[in-house]
């Protein structure tokens, strides 16, 4: 049976969606943190299929000798229902991405029906699609997901990129979620999400915050006309994000619909996620220091808590208006088994 | 000789006026948190009448003998140069705070020159007042220099939540305008994890106005979610937020600090506002009695009841890390703000031995 994996979005309470399926590497979690294993296996995988958890060898080996498909580097994401303008940013940053970290990423093996699937509705549809970092290398994964549903007010598109880095760097997580809830609105989230507790580690704010672009890139894309600060619903959202976060949503003209909001696209929202992405691929290269023996357990308790509570406070507050409340149980229950 | 004591701020990068006078009440700090006792005293006392650390028993005996000036706990702070809807909002403030804290606080023994003071130019004025919050008797404070956990009456519990409060104003006639700067800080104790209060009213010329209205956490929110829920999620502070935002012209406000916006909660409010340029203080001041004071009243509000009905106790096996937290809310929070907006106003020379007899602790 397949389960729909959609943390999809209300209209008038969509939380970002992110961290739809998540995939934890990297040194095992100690049992003392409190965190199963099994949550960090893939949600929405086929149950027909069963895979073991990632941390199982064989597994891991299987799936290294056959991946799903044969793809070019380049071509490992697309957004088919954007717009022109939010097609060509989508894919040209999820392209710097692939590019610029190269070997660093494995091929994908997400599952096809995960890379692809829809609703039993037939008015939703989406795509998620996970390539794990290599063995010993600062990302632990990068994901790329749209979702596109046909609802009363209109058509919503949410598209999300995820970069999740691994122990061997503290470099924050990279999150860009770009989101039309019609045709004459859009919301922006860029943030490199913190893996310290920036009232304590004032060095760690200033070598990813103060001393980076970050803040320049949002004071600039905050002057784009009709600009108003994006607040999450969710106040735990607020919490995760950085000081210098770009939440913003901008209203098109309604005479000019999606031509206003593509040139607000290319003008002002291009720029500031490639800058972002910019910033953190030289977080993750350049600025970014392994992390200490010492240190990992709480940065680790920080990557789990990000991802669980992102997913989970995701899946039960959007899947349910979407999918209705079985199918939206079944998958949080899926997450929580780890499949 | 006279220090001017103002966290002071430039024009163009004005940090909340926070924190300008600090002493640190409660338990003693651990000597592993490697935070001095010296840098909880009192900021820009007169230098001529040294005080002791506020530890000293003996000096506490001496203050609260002689408080130095008697007062009525209503008129305990005055904002003088405001407009008259800023002034009155303030002291309104200040009035909901004495009232509903009442015998929880003691009267004032900020020193007369802190509470007054003048630049050596003469364009720039202030004024800081602390209230502390009670520690019971001389044997219980004992007690807690030492870590005991000490038996008390619940009535006697209700009295110690508060730390201090902070009331303080800062009036410059700058080359583009007046600004005017007016704070209020209610800081709690280790008898209660609730969240500190601050209220900072900026009027950096007659069109503008600045307010930062925030109950700041003291637990990490990522893994706190029960704190989360209990003061932010389940208050009336969103709504709060939400409401001050309609305000016509109300725009979100970005302290240039990013070290600020670390420490305030995700239902911060912090805006800006523009009165309409024809009508000037006019527009302003509806705004002030429409939109700004219900806000203000309102987080207030949330304030005393998380301190008095929502709070809890802090465990001694939190207290380390809740206290240095406070600790750096308070030292980080004074020395940006002192370094980073003195020199401007005051000179380096001055702004240096503000920054020094702050961390030396007198």
């Amino acid at each position: 049976m397949q389960f729909p994996v959609c943390s999809s979005a209300h209209s008038s309470c969509f939380g970002p969606q992110i961290f739809c399926s998540v995939r934890l590497r990297g040194r095992q979690v100690p049992r003392a943190l409190g965190h199963s294993v099994s949550t960090r296996t893939l949600v929405g995988v086929n149950h027909s299929r069963k895979h073991s958890s990632p941390f199982s060898l064989y597994a891991r080996g299987v799936r290294a000798a056959a991946p799903s498909t044969s793809m070019e580097d380049e071509q490992w994401l697309t957004f088919p229902f954007l717009s022109a303008s939010g097609k060509r940013l989508m894919e040209e940053c999820a392209d710097i991405i692939a590019k610029e970290l190269g070997s660093s990423l494995e091929l994908t093996r997400t599952p096809a029906d995960v890379r692809h699937f829809k609703n039993p509705q037939g008015n939703g549809e989406g795509s998620v699609t996970l390539r794990s970092g290599k063995q010993g290398s600062p990302i632990d994964f990068v994901l790329g997901s749209w979702l596109h549903c046909a609802l009363p007010f209109g058509v919503l598109n949410i598209a999300t990129l995820v970069g999740m880095n691994s122990l061997e760097t503290d470099a924050p997580h990279l999150l860009f979620e770009f989101i039309q809830p019609g045709p004459n609105s859009l919301v922006v989230v860029l943030d490199l999400l913190p893996r310290k507790n920036l009232v304590f580690d004032g060095e760690y704010l200033k070598r990813f915050y103060e001393d980076t672009a970050l803040e320049s890139i949002r004071q600039e894309l905050q002057k784009t006309p009709g600009a108003q600060r994006y607040d999450p619903p969710t106040l735990y959202i607020r919490c995760l994000t950085s000081p210098t976060c770009i939440m913003y949503k901008v209203e098109g003209s309604s005479e000019q619909g999606q031509n206003s909001l593509d040139q607000i696209i290319e003008n002002s929202v291009s720029p500031a996620a490639k800058g972002v992405i910019n910033v953190w691929l030289e977080s993750v290269f350049k600025l970014g220091k392994k992390v200490h023996d010492a240190d990992a357990e709480i940065l680790l308790g920080l990557d789990t808590v990000i991802k669980t509570k992102g997913v989970e406070v995701d899946l039960s507050s959007n899947m349910p208006r979407l999918f209705g409340q079985e199918i939206a149980d079944r998958v949080v229950q899926a997450f929580r088994r780890g499949e």
